[in-house]
């Protein structure tokens, strides 16, 4: 109980520092919200503002840019500007966009779902492919097999993920018709599942390359380890050997990679939500990011982190149950 | 003049392209004699001649209309919102703001701007001052009444925003010109003589919204994604850069239209997957400007194409108060020295038409301009050998040196290198990656040197003016190039007061000319716009306006949504 404390209490000064962070290194960015809200109208430097011969287009764009600064705060100091959205976001109010008027919390609450639905299907197909194939693999090390997935998984590490999205999309969604080739949000769950299959299958070939790989290697060595040969030499039979004693402690590598693909995938599978038109949080947070619209960037930013700390959470607490030696210095603190 | 090739493919033996070549020819040979008709301009906003009764070739008949049916339409971009008082509409955004407004005038097949949602437009003597008779008994989908107060909201809104003002301000007297007469009358007075009003109406700039939303929407800028206008749909639901619905509106004003149950509009900003959705049947229709994609659906027995290329242009720009395209010398000497017909066979597999001014041969503005710069790679040479003599600063080896910036995209990558291997005798080339959204801003303050560009696509060229305007030259101007010549400007504004269309391409042809001598642009060709749809859809081109004459094709990817059927 008092790990599980500890750690949750983490949370809050990790989502400070972050959130802080990202709030400060938007702010350095050229070009501001004004830019965004005003298009080409926008001043970035108001000391022309001060030229008496101004023309009429450029003295209505100082004012109006001077306008939208005072608006938004942009005058006000950075931990004054900082303290107000912390403020209000812990009220759920991430502000308005900028540019679409739409809360960014709506946006995100739009989004959100869809891209867990996509972490936790790529995942899923990841882990289902990696875990039997590293297995396989580390058993018959460097047989046939393990050489054959060796090459297959580098090959699916160095391809890049719009290749193989299209690839895909054009054989099993345009030449075969297995898959829609889009992600229709108002379509019927068993629909949605079908469409995010390829989008997912994409992430998860990539993410299979890795985490077969990781388990293959660390399943070796445990493979070599003293109490293995102790078991075969007890005439324990082989499957028992690798389910039973070898594949536990040899998955510590793995999830700790899992856990920090959850926040990856979450918001950085853009390029896949692009092609099959998936509605993630992707998409959202980079347009945020080139439109400089900082609600967005921070909130998402946030929301990840949020996540992160949580699946880390959830991965420390794995670690106990792989390893009953880590629960036990755990209880004995 | 439709808007370029409507292929059909039901069991037509003729090979498809040929069959696009034929009917492109027989509409503009037709339209061109319905411009040559001339007639009586008080009515029609003097923006081209009387329709014709000698129509162009019609489609294939399409059969009946059907009622019912959803349609799915990929497009290529989403908009910031849907009001067209504030937001920044480009193609896929008019399309969209179709659906749900009526624009007050529409083109007709002879690219004559008519009375649409507007029951009449009339000029005073000089068109200085525009009365808008709005029909009566319209009502817009929140239940407040069309009315004259509607275009009073819509203008001043317009002209009160700092984005959606800096076109049409050109041709307004104040930032308050509409003056009520009665419930259905407004008068609109204009900067001088603007023959041209109603050719402005037919987009964004005419869409008419419930002035009850838009003051709502002034209150709460989300209201933005929930347009409410007079038009053939309502809008359904709304998830930015995701899709938006819209569902028919069965108080429509024209009568036993829409005939489509509801139109969803799929934003599908990468080419190559929507290609791909419209291929596996998951589009019903989709916007494309990629030739080769265009080129392969035209062999296809399976689809039908819409195809525009006679309006906008694709060239490069340059900033001509930025070194060393101060320097006109230096400007024709890239002109000379780019092998077009290279560009296009690497970058579009061949298909596309050179540029040689604003005009497209098939357009009706075209008068035959021969005196934009052809491939002479040693008079190319020669000028920039010149140029060095006189200005070594700007030089470095003999060559010049200048920024070219672009947004990040696998076909502007490969244009990039295109051009800068060809200029590679000329000039030392840096690519300066520019994200989307600045691409604009930097070109309204003018902080580039050369940008690949596409603009000119108006029907009527004088809403594309506003772009070459001396009048809007400043800090920030959407006279990107900053091209300032009195000479041109001085045309500009004869052709804007004109009523005669022969006289207006007249003066149009002056102006191509002079810009090609002046050389702000390196034309590369003329945008190649396309719709691409399932056999089903029909209704896309050619039906019947409110008065009466046939509707024009398909301009820049807009087209009207409300007779389409699918069947």
């Amino acid at each position: 109980m008092g790990f599980l404390l500890r750690r949750l209490a983490l949370l809050v000064p990790v989502l400070l520092v972050v959130s802080f962070l990202t709030f400060m290194l938007m702010t350095m960015l050229p070009g501001g919200p004004e830019v965004n809200f005003l298009g080409p109208q926008a001043v970035q430097d108001l000391s022309i503002c001060d030229d008496p011969e101004l023309d009429l287009n450029t003295r209505t764009a100082c004012e109006d840019t001077i306008k939208i600064r005072e608006e938004l705060n942009l005058d006000d100091p950075l931990l004054v500007r900082y303290f107000t959205w912390l403020g209000n976001a812990v009220q759920g109010d991430f502000g308005d966009s900028v540019i679409t008027g739409v809360p960014v919390s709506q946006t995100i609450s739009e989004r959100l779902p869809t891209s867990i639905a996509l972490m936790l299907y790529a995942q899923a197909i990841a882990l289902l492919i990696a875990i039997p194939v590293g297995i396989i693999s580390a058993y018959r090390a460097n047989g046939v097999v393990d050489k054959s997935t060796t090459g297959l998984s580098f090959a699916l590490i160095a391809l890049p993920s719009f290749v193989l999205a299209l690839v895909l999309l054009f054989i099993f969604g345009k030449k075969l018709g297995w898959f829609p080739t889009r992600y229709d949000i108002d379509a019927a769950f068993r629909d949605k599942a079908k469409a995010m299959f390829l989008p997912a299958l994409t992430l998860g070939l990539g993410l299979a390359a890795v985490y077969q790989r990781l388990l293959r290697t660390d399943l070796v060595a445990t493979l070599h380890e003293d109490f293995i040969f102790m078991a075969k030499a007890k005439g324990i039979p082989a499957r028992r050997i690798l389910f039973r004693h070898a594949l536990r402690p040899s998955m510590f590598s793995l999830i700790t990679v899992v856990g920090i693909q959850v926040g990856a995938l979450i918001g950085g599978a853009i390029v896949v939500e692009q092609i099959f038109l998936v509605p993630g949080l992707g998409l959202v947070i980079t347009e945020g990011i080139l439109r400089r619209e900082f609600q967005i960037v921070q909130a998402s930013v946030l929301v990840i982190t949020f996540v992160y700390v949580m699946v880390n959470f959830v991965v420390d607490i794995l670690y106990g149950f792989l390893d009953p030696r880590v629960r036990h210095a755990r209880s004995a603190r | 003049m439709t808007g370029g090739k409507h292929v059909r493919k039901s069991g037509v033996s003729i090979r498809a392209s040929r069959w696009a070549r034929l009917v492109v020819v027989l509409m503009s040979l037709s339209l061109l004699a319905a411009a040559c008709g001339g007639g009586d301009d008080d009515d029609d906003g003097g923006g081209g001649s009387d329709p014709t009764t000698e129509t162009a070739s019609d489609p294939e008949d399409e059969g009946e209309p059907v009622d019912g049916g959803d349609l799915v339409y990929g497009i290529e971009a989403e908009s910031d919102g849907l009001n067209p008082t504030t937001n920044r509409f480009a193609i896929a955004g008019v399309e969209m703001g179709l659906a749900v407004f009526d624009p007050l005038t529409a083109f007709d097949e002879a690219g004559v701007a008519q009375p649409y949602l507007a029951e009449s437009l009339t000029p005073n003597e000089d068109f200085s001052v525009w009365t808008i008779k709005l029909r009566a008994g319209i009502v817009f989908h929140d239940g407040t009444p069309l009315t004259s107060e509607a275009i009073k909201v819509h203008f001043e809104g317009i002209l009160a925003d700092p984005l959606t003002s800096l076109v049409p301000k050109q041709i307004f007297g104040s930032a308050n010109p509409v003056t009520i007469v009665d419930d259905l009358t407004a008068t609109v007075t204009m900067a001088g003589s603007v023959a041209t009003f109603p050719a402005w109406l037919t987009a964004q700039f005419g869409m008419i919204a419930s002035p009850t939303w838009i003051a709502a929407a002034k209150e709460d800028a989300a209201l933005n994604q929930e347009p409410v206008g007079t038009g053939p749909f309502t809008i359904d639901s709304r998830q930015l850069n995701t899709q938006t619905k819209f569902v028919k509106n069965p108080d429509y004003w024209q009568e036993g239209l829409p005939h489509l149950d509801s139109v969803t509009f799929i934003i599908a900003t990468d080419g190559q997957a929507r290609n791909q959705n419209m291929q596996a049947g998951d589009l019903d229709m989709m916007h494309t400007t990629n030739p080769e994609h265009l080129n392969e659906y035209i062999e296809d027995d399976g689809f039908d194409e819409y195809i525009d290329e006679l309006n906008e242009e694709t060239f490069l720009m340059m900033n001509m108060t930025k070194p060393p395209f101060d320097d006109v010398r230096v400007r024709q000497a890239l002109a000379y020295g780019l092998d077009r017909e290279t560009v296009i066979e690497l970058n579009d597999a061949g298909f596309g038409t050179i540029a040689n001014g604003l005009f497209h041969p098939d357009n009706l503005f075209y008068t035959e301009v021969d005196n934009f710069p052809q491939y002479d790679p040693a008079m190319a040479q020669s000028l920039i050998d010149e140029y060095c003599t006189d200005v070594p600063a700007e030089c470095d080896g003999g060559k010049i040196t200048f920024e070219y910036k672009t947004t990040p995209s696998p076909d502007n990558d490969l244009f990039f290198q295109t051009v800068q291997e060809l200029w590679s005798p000329l000039a030392t080339i840096s690519k300066i990656p520019v994200e989307q959204a600045a691409f604009i801003t930097e070109a309204a303050v003018g902080n580039y040197e050369m940008v690949l560009y596409r603009q000119f696509g108006a029907l009527d060229p004088d809403y594309d003016g506003a772009f070459i305007d001396q009048r809007s030259l400043g800090a920030i101007s959407i006279n990107w190039p900053r091209l300032d010549n009195d000479e041109i400007q001085a045309l500009l504004l004869q052709q804007r007061e004109e009523g005669d269309f022969e006289t207006r391409k007249e003066i149009w042809g002056e102006i191509t000319t002079k810009i090609n001598e002046i050389t702000p642009y390196i034309w590369i060709n003329h945008t190649m716009w396309g719709i691409v749809a399932k056999l089903e859809v029909n209704g896309v081109v050619g039906f019947e306006l409110p008065t009466g004459q046939t509707s024009y094709g398909m301009n820049e990817g807009r087209h009207s949504l409300a007779n389409i059927w699918i069947g």
